[in-house]
């Protein structure tokens, strides 16, 4: 990997041959989800063996549950800005399919405002402790 | 322009900011997360077999960046960052493909 990184065009961005014949690269999985379906979710994610880690933030929003689903105490808001938790994870982009499989069946409840999963390129990850780069890194 | 995500231990964020000052970086976002990486957080055993993840608190700092200061960013944190045990973090790198800086409707590198 060190011959790779040398390899750099020296903006710290990896040209993408970098990341191996299989032309393996990382994509950010960011999701939105029911705070109360993290557990579930981290769990069959973990089962698999399929992420190296992951961040949660709790976040606050509104989508298209606004139309008054969101009821408290009996009575139904509108226009409130609802708790979810963001989960975000880097994987390689070979185990996209899975994870996405995995994370929408966990997090469904088949009412409005299950959330949504968001997927973005990323060019370059590191390791801070060891400086790997690339998928190495993950 | 180049969005770098960086994951790192909350104790660290002052050093890290002040690194980045003496590269005339200004300008970042910082979140309190919880997450959990290769070790799973740390794995505890319970009466026998049970075991919880638990996610550890971290914070995480935002900051885009022109192309050609990311190699400079990266080993700037990287450097102010590093304990040597595991539980450093990681950064991200993603592209970003325009900005606005909101008061003046300024665009691209120049709303840095």
């Amino acid at each position: 990997m060190s011959m790779i990184i040398e390899k750099g065009n020296g903006t710290g961005v990896l040209p993408p041959e970098t990341f191996g014949r299989s032309r393996r690269s990382l994509k950010l999985v960011s999701c939105i989800l029911r705070t109360e379906k993290l557990d579930a979710v981290t769990q069959s994610l973990n089962k698999l063996n399929l992420v190296g880690g992951m961040t949660v933030t709790n976040v606050r929003g509104v989508g298209h549950e606004k139309e008054n689903f969101e009821l408290y105490r009996g009575r139904s808001y509108s226009g409130n800005f609802v708790s979810r938790v963001k989960v975000e994870l880097v994987i390689e982009s070979d185990d996209l399919d899975q994870v996405m499989k995995i994370i929408g069946s966990e997090a469904k409840t088949e009412s409005v405002g299950d959330g949504k999963i968001f997927v973005l390129n990323v060019i370059n990850a590191m390791r801070i402790r060891t400086s790997e780069k690339g998928v190495d890194a993950l | 322009m180049k969005l770098v995500t960086c994951i790192v231990r909350p104790e660290k964020l002052d050093t890290i900011k002040e690194a980045l000052d003496t590269l005339h970086i200004v300008g970042m976002t910082v979140s309190d997360v919880r997450g959990f990486g290769r070790q799973k957080g740390q794995v505890e055993h319970y009466r026998g077999g049970t075991y919880t993840i638990n996610f550890i608190s971290k914070v995480k700092i935002d900051l885009v960046v022109q192309d050609e200061d990311v190699a400079k960013v990266l080993s700037t944190i990287g450097d102010a960052a590093r304990t040597g045990n595991v539980g450093d973090g990681k950064i991200f790198v993603l592209d970003v493909e325009n900005a606005m800086r909101i008061r003046t409707g300024e665009k691209g590198t120049s709303a840095l």
